[in-house]
């Protein structure tokens, strides 16, 4: 079984990407380290540079949320379930 | 109420309306006339925190912001004057707000936050907001207001997006527990609408006078963000993280 996982962009990731959400299909165990990966990989660019370092890890810098609460941006995290709803944040400092 | 509290009649006229609500009355008026809020910079976010701390009655605004005015902070800048281009800011600043509320004390610091005068910044102010354009003045603040337990309210824009995380130090992630490092990327220069600075400027204020006064529900621990080209908000849950350089263990581990 596959997962349907919308995916929300903010901040310069946003910018980055052209679009601000975008629907995604997974499998199932997939965790928010393999999305922020896999979606890397596709978009490549710059969208990839905000989100991995020079190293392909994720950027401990960029939130992530899941269903409105945020989880570490880091490997190893709780699998993702059907329809969970991800925001991935980029800093921002404008004052 | 201490007799010190007790409000004058002028007072009375010009803050009734506020008093009018629900939780809020006399007690804290008074709560908000003895306190002061240190504001780090008073751009298009900040300028706005100021504005809205004054109307509201706060005792003391300390607002520094270096640096002399420029044409393009005019599209933002509230706290500004068009005459005051070419001169330090904070002439701006407290001209613009003794003329608007000549019932509070302004103390304007022709300086931005850093690493000399964080620590005697912060330790004069009962709230701290953060509004700088740079993460640098960001981290200085926030570790501040960890070592002293003072609470802040964090509150940035880019473009028309906005968000705002009071902290509790000790209690809720602070700024660290978010970005445990230099985020890479930010540039000193964002596309900014006024309006939407005004709009996070305003969120800050009103967290700020929630945790000061006890009115409503505070987000201390969650992230307040908005996107005002959908009009979409959010509240996000955020993550304390025990290992945190600043206010968890791994501040004991640098020490």
């Amino acid at each position: 079984m596959s997962l349907r996982i919308r995916v929300s962009f903010t901040g310069q990731l946003a910018r980055a990407a052209g679009v601000k959400e975008q629907t995604w299909e997974a499998p199932e165990g997939t965790t928010p380290a393999d999305l922020v990966v896999a979606l890397a990989r596709e978009r490549g660019g710059e969208f990839a540079a905000l989100l991995l370092n020079a190293e392909g890890q994720p950027r401990p810098t960029t939130l992530w949320v899941v269903n409105g609460e945020q989880v570490a941006s880091e490997p190893g995290g709780r699998p993702l379930e059907d329809k969970a709803e991800v925001v991935l944040m980029t800093p921002i400092a404008g004052g | 109420m201490n007799p010190e509290d007790h409000l004058s009649g002028e007072d009375r006229a010009i803050y009734a309306w506020q008093m009018d609500l629900p939780g809020f009355g006399e007690s804290a008026q008074a709560m908000l006339r003895r306190s002061t809020a240190l504001v780090s910079r008073c751009g298009g976010v900040g300028g706005h925190i100021a504005f809205s701390l004054a109307a509201a009655g706060i005792g003391k605004l300390v607002l520094a912001h270096a640096g002399d005015l420029r044409p393009d902070d005019l599209n933002r800048q509230i706290l500004m004057r068009h005459e005051g281009i070419g001169r330090p800011r904070t002439e701006s600043i407290v001209a613009t707000l003794r003329a608007f509320n000549p019932g509070i004390e302004v103390e304007a610091v022709p300086e931005n936050v850093g690493a000399e005068n964080v620590s005697r910044l912060v330790d004069a102010a009962d709230m701290v907001f953060s509004a700088a354009p740079l993460f640098e003045e960001r981290f200085h603040l926030n570790r501040a207001c960890v070592e002293l337990g003072k609470p802040f309210v964090d509150c940035a824009m880019y473009g028309m997006e906005g968000q705002v995380i009071p902290v509790l130090p000790g209690k809720t992630a602070c700024l660290a527990c978010l970005y445990p490092e230099m985020p890479p990327h930010w540039r000193r220069r964002f596309p900014v609408l006024g309006a939407v600075a005004a709009l996070a400027g305003n969120v800050g204020a009103i967290e700020g006078i929630k945790l000061l006064t006890g009115l409503g529900t505070s987000m201390a621990g969650r992230m307040i963000f908005f996107d005002a080209a959908e009009m979409r908000w959010r509240t996000i849950g955020l993550e304390r993280k025990t290992l945190c350089r600043v206010c968890g263990s791994g501040a004991e581990a640098e020490s």
